[in-house]
This record gives structure tokens, C-alpha cells and sequence, in this order.
């Protein structure tokens, strides 16, 4: 293994791939472009629909006994509302709610005998499957409880009670997390599985295209004819695959956290909550080795799974289920009471997550850090070990064999070492 | 002292196990010279082990006994020295769709080990010489298929190499192509390159090779001059030799 050869081969692996639209699409452009759209497209969908329902008139029937109270009054008052009385012979009141010709119905229960005879008991009809009849009846309930309020205060006042008397107590709330806290923890969350999905995407197409795609053109015997060694040709492509992997997740940690600091912090900011979404400095080459690591991993792994295929289109699927297990156990620790501890560390993936959202909190605790890190080095050393193996096997290197890296592996490492 | 061929192969094997057909001898234990400024031809149908021979001398397979040797060096022990002086051409040894021509010609060089300082210039004197003059920096995958030939050809020869190995290039030209591909191996030959040119087509073997072998189920049946071969077997066209080892070897 030469590393001129190495070189050379690198720069003509890059230079090839970075012309390919799938590859600098999955591997560049998803990544960076992905945060930023996403969440200009939740920003303006929630924009839209809050704004269509509150621009939304509120068509709210009521019975006749209704008229006659404050809360008739107080609804028609209410300019995002229009109230109208129904006759009996218009009671099919239920179905013209679900046809959405009527968005709520309100009507008075008759009085129970127990209760004072000012006490009023009010029945209303809505679909909350419709944006439309849930505005509805939040609209009358808010109108209920400000009466409510209303004569309360009305009450107190006349019997000379001062609002600390009747309200009782009142709650002040005081959060110490700083608003830079509460942004990296919202990034705790996200960042580490989303880093990782992209690191897994963009390693997915180069991995396919360096072996399967390069059969597949007829490159391939082209290339293992020239003087360079296949240990330089497939170190190589190796190093190729986990440069643009670990490129695609850094690139996509970058747009995320522009994204969240251009579009969500000053949408939170508009709700009277301010996040600071900034991730400490120290934390940045934690962040990115950890990166390097996952993709040395994955890129080794998806290499190793996609060599046993023809074409371009059996790659993917022999490469997808390495995609799938490399993020699932996020949806098991997505839950922010997870921390690093020294079992999780020895936890492939999972330990590198957890790393993650540590560090984005500026937490580091070196000792299950290096616990962390040496797992993922001897899962790298194992997955190149057993790509040597196989790679000794000749009609894998030249493409011949036909079957997949499991029914190699039972065919020819199992059964031959049971023998 | 005698000086040893730039292509030897002494008793060269190859087996190939098969799950579901137990053992395979592609190549069976043969013996041939190729010399320098000599086109020396592979005559076989298909499967009599001709593409698994130029594999085994190419180190893209390794052989299962014998020996063999390119240019002084061992197939098996010095692989990449053997690459390293030879180009391979076939039809299944594509290009890289996604660089020029250019980039392709200065890659091919640059990996076989040409000396860097000369790199331009030899790359300059391939466009002149195989008329890529006009699309030299235009990607590989926008060429036809007879620009791609052209190409195909300078990147074999990129960085000089003493020794080529044309395995069935003709397959899938048309016949102005196979034609103008009959020439330029032709003109290699002019300039001293050893060449071993393997085909099924009689007519291609006998206008171009210097010496032809006939291989069958992997094993050389005949190796002669075309005259030599005729005065052999009493029949003049390479179609009835052919045809006369082949019962030959039945009986």
C-alpha cells in the first residue's frame, strides 16, 4: 500500500463522485438544504393554517333559551363569531357540524334541582376533527370563562373583597436554565439523530457507487488492472466514502444550527420564549471526531455489505438495512432523561449519541468520552478485518461471486471455520 | 546468458471451485512465449480459458500453480511490477464516465507509475496521435462509443507499457471499428510492444497475429506461426486447423 497511489486514487474517487448529481445531492445539498426547507416549510404550513383559522368567522348556533343570557351577548359581541338562533325544525344540528355547514352548537341543560337557580349548565356540540369546530368551541369556552371572571370580580367587589382575597394565590414561575440552556437542550434532542441519519445518508450513496456502481460501469477490472496494489485501490475508496459521510453530517450540524437561529429562535422569540441556539466551542471537535468515528463505522460497514452486488440498484438494498440499524436505537434514547453512563458507553452508535448531546450542553466526561471512543475504534478494526477476509476471497475482488455478504458469510467464513 | 521473453508462462494453472460443480481447470497447466514486437494470438471459442489466462498474466487472478512472468517479473510476486508494465484492454474494462478525457488519460499515467514531470506531454502526444485533439476535455460519458474506443486505447498505452494484452477487443465493434483497432495494434507491434491478442474470430487471428495458440477446455492444443500450423495439419484456412485440433483432442 502506497500512499501516492493512495492519493491519486482519492482525488479521482472525489473528483468523479462530486460530479455525480445523486451523490452531491445525498451527500451535500440534502444536508446543508434539508434544515433550513424543513423548517421554512413548518414555519409557513403552521403560519398558514393558524392564520386561516383565526381569519375564520365562527358560525355558532345556539337554542332560543340561550338568547336571553350574557354569554349570547358576549358571542355576538365577539366579531370572529356569528350567532344565529335555530328553530326546532332545524335541530338536525349534529350532522350539519360534521357536513361542516355549522361549526359548534350551544344550548342550555335544564336546571338540576340541587344546585342554586343561578347556576346555568351549558351543552356544546363540536368535531374536533375540524380545525374549523375546534376554533369554534375554544372561542366559546374562552367567552364563558371571561364572564365567568367577569362576575367574579363583580362579586368580590361588591362584597368589598380585594383580588388577593378571592383569587386565593397566584404562581411566579422562575426558570434557571438561561435561554442558551434551553436552546441546547432542544439541540440535545434533535442534533445527535439527526447527525446521525446524515451521516448514514451520506456515506449510502458513495459506499454503492465506489463498488457496486463501479461493476456496474465496467470500471472496476479497469481499475484492478492498473499497477496500483487493490490494498491502495479499496483504502482509497475507503477514505473517499467516510470523507464525503462525515462531510454530510458536519455540513448538516452547520445548517441545522443556522436554521434554528434564523427561522425557529425568533419564531419562538414572537411567543415570548428566547432560546439561544449556540453550542459551546469546546464542543466542536468532540462533535466532529465523533462524526469521523460514526462514519469510519458506517462507511466501512455499507462498503463491506454493497461490494457483493452487480449494480448500482442491488447496492442500495444490499447496503439500506446498515442505513436502518444505524439510527434506529435513536428512537429507543431520544428521551432527554438519557444520559451517558458507563454501560450506554460501551453501546455502538447509541454512546456516540449520547456524546453528542452532551457535548452540545458542553458536558464532557472524559473517562466514558474514551470508553466511547475505543468501542467505536474496535467496531471499525472488526468491520475492516472481516472486509480483508473476504476481500482475500478472489472471486469477491474481481466480482464473480454471486450472493449477498450473508450468504458469503455463511457460505464460506461459518461453515468453513466449523469444518 | 539468454534473454528471457517479455512473456513467459511455464506450467501455469488455474482452478476454480464451484459450489455446484466441484472443481474447474480453466487454464490446465500451460506453457507459451511471447516476443518482443510480436503479436502472439489466443485462439479459442468461448470458455476454453482464454480471458482466465490474460487474467493470470494481468495479476487481476492468481494462478493456482505454475509460474508465470512479465517483463522479468513474477506474476505472483511482483504483482504490481507486472501492472505496472503492461496495459490491459478488453471489452469489459470500461472508462470513468464522470472525468474527461483528459483527466482519464492523465490518471491512467499517473497511477501506472509515469513519471510525473512527463505526464503533460505524453498526454499531449496520445491526443495527437489517436485524433482526441477535438473532445480531449469533454466527460467520457458524452463521447460515442468509437471516441470512447479511442480513448480506451490511448489509456492502455498511457504510460508506455513494453507489454499489452487485447483481450477479444473487437467484440461488439463494428467492422470500421474493429478494423481501425486491427491498425492501431498493428502499428504497437511496429514500435517493439509484445502483444497478446485473444480471439474467437479465425479471420482477425489470421491477419493479425504473428503466432497463434489454439485453447481449448484450458489447455494449448497448438502454438505455431499460421505457415506452420497449415504445414501441421495440411489445411489452409485457420477456420479447418482449428476445426482439426478440436476433433484432434475429442479422438
Amino acid at each position: 500500500m502506497k500512499w501516492r497511489e493512495i492519493g491519486i486514487l482519492y482525488r479521482m474517487e472525489l473528483r468523479s463522485a462530486l460530479r455525480e448529481r445523486s451523490i452531491v445531492v445525498g451527500s451535500i445539498l440534502i444536508p446543508l438544504l434539508l434544515y433550513p426547507l424543513l423548517m421554512w416549510g413548518i414555519m409557513s404550513g403552521l403560519t398558514f393554517v393558524m392564520g386561516q383559522s383565526e381569519s375564520q368567522v365562527s358560525r355558532i348556533a345556539s337554542s332560543a333559551d340561550v338568547e336571553s343570557t350574557r354569554v349570547f351577548e358576549a358571542l355576538e359581541s365577539d366579531e370572529r363569531v356569528s350567532v344565529e338562533i335555530l328553530l326546532p325544525s332545524h335541530l338536525d344540528i349534529r350532522s350539519r357540524i360534521r357536513s361542516g355547514e355549522l361549526d359548534a352548537w350551544i344550548e342550555l341543560m335544564p336546571a338540576a334541582a340541587e344546585l342554586s337557580p343561578e347556576f346555568r349548565k351549558y351543552h356544546v356540540v363540536y368535531d374536533g376533527s375540524k380545525d374549523r369546530s375546534a376554533v369554534a368551541e375554544t372561542r366559546i369556552v374562552e367567552s364563558l370563562d371571561s364572564l365567568r371572571t367577569e362576575r367574579m370580580e363583580d362579586e368580590a367587589k361588591r362584597a368589598g373583597l380585594g383580588e388577593e382575597v378571592w383569587q386565593q394565590y397566584s404562581v411566579a414561575s422562575e426558570n434557571l436554565a438561561s435561554s442558551r440552556q434551553m436552546g441546547q437542550f432542544i439541540m440535545g434532542l434533535i442534533v445527535p439523530m439527526f447527525l446521525i441519519i446524515m451521516v448514514s445518508a451520506g456515506a449510502m450513496y458513495p459506499a454503492v457507487d465506489a463498488t457496486a456502481g463501479e461493476r456496474e460501469r465496467g470500471t472496476w477490472e479497469t481499475l484492478v488492472s492498473t499497477a496500483a496494489s487493490p490494498g491502495s485501490i479499496i483504502t482509497a475508496k475507503y477514505l473517499y466514502v467516510t470523507t464525503l459521510s462525515c462531510a454530510a453530517g458536519l455540513l448538516n450540524l452547520f445548517a441545522m444550527l443556522v436554521s434554528m437561529r434564523a427561522i425557529f429562535a425568533p419564531m419562538l422569540a414572537s411567543t415570548g420564549k428566547n432560546m439561544e441556539f449556540k453550542i459551546p466551542l469546546a464542543s466542536i471537535p468532540v462533535i466532529a471526531a465523533g462524526a469521523l468515528l460514526l462514519a469510519l463505522f458506517i462507511s466501512a460497514g455499507m462498503m463491506l455489505l454493497a461490494s457483493f452486488a452487480r449494480t448500482f440498484k442491488e447496492g442500495q438494498s444490499m447496503a439500506a438495512p446498515l442505513y436502518v440499524v444505524s439510527f434506529l436505537p435513536m428512537l429507543f434514547i431520544n428521551s432527554p432523561g438519557i444520559v451517558l453512563t458507563p454501560k450506554l458507553a460501551l453501546v455502538p452508535i447509541v454512546n456516540i449519541a449520547l456524546v453528542f448531546r452532551e457535548a452540545i450542553s458542553g458536558t464532557f466526561q472524559w473517562p466514558l468520552i474514551a470508553v466511547a471512543v475505543a468501542v467505536e475504534l474496535v467496531l471499525v478494526a472488526a468491520v475492516l478485518l472481516l472486509a480483508q477476509r473476504v476481500l482475500r476471497f478472489e472471486d469477491v475482488l474481481i466480482g464473480s461471486y454471486s450472493g449477498s455478504f450473508f450468504r458469503f458469510l455463511k457460505e464460506r467464513i461459518i461453515r468453513r471455520s466449523q469444518t | 546468458m539468454s534473454v528471457e521473453a517479455p512473456v513467459v508462462a511455464r506450467g501455469l494453472l488455474k482452478v476454480f471451485h464451484d459450489e455446484s460443480r466441484g472443481e474447474l481447470r480453466a487454464v490446465d497447466e500451460i506453457d507459451f512465449e511471447c516476443h518482443r514486437g510480436e503479436i502472439f494470438g489466443l485462439l479459442g471459442a468461448n470458455g476454453a480459458g482464454k480471458t482466465t489466462t490474460l487474467r493470470l498474466l494481468s495479476t487481476v487472478l492468481k494462478p493456482s500453480g505454475g509460474h508465470a512472468s512479465v517483463m522479468g517479473y513474477d506474476v505472483l510476486e511482483s504483482s504490481g511490477e507486472v501492472r505496472a508494465h503492461l496495459g490491459f484492454y478488453s471489452a469489459s474494462t470500461a472508462l470513468y464516465p464522470r472525468l474527461t478525457a483528459r483527466e482519464t488519460l492523465e490518471f491512467f499515467a499517473r497511477i501506472n507509475g509515469y513519471p510525473e514531470a512527463e505526464i503533460e506531454n505524453r498526454v499531449r502526444s496520445l491526443v495527437d496521435r489517436f485524433g482526441i485533439e477535438e473532445f480531449v476535455d469533454v466527460r467520457v460519458d458524452k463521447l460515442s462509443s468509437g471516441m470512447k474506443q479511442r480513448v480506451s486505447l490511448a489509456r492502455t498505452v498511457a504510460h508506455d507499457p513494453p507489454v499489452l494484452i487485447f483481450d477479444e477487443p473487437t467484440v461488439a465493434l463494428d467492422v470500421m471499428a474493429a478494423i481501425e483497432m486491427q491498425d492501431v495494434i498493428r502499428e504497437f507491434r511496429e514500435e517493439g510492444k509484445t502483444i497478446l491478442f485473444s480471439t474467437h474470430v479465425m479471420s482477425e487471428a489470421e491477419k493479425i497475429c504473428d503466432r497463434i495458440a489454439i485453447i481449448h477446455r484450458g489447455r494449448i492444443l497448438a502454438c505455431d506461426t499460421l505457415n506452420g500450423l497449415r504445414e501441421e495439419t495440411g489445411k489452409h484456412y485457420l477456420e479447418d486447423i482449428f476445426l482439426e485440433f478440436m476433433r484432434e483432442s475429442h479422438d
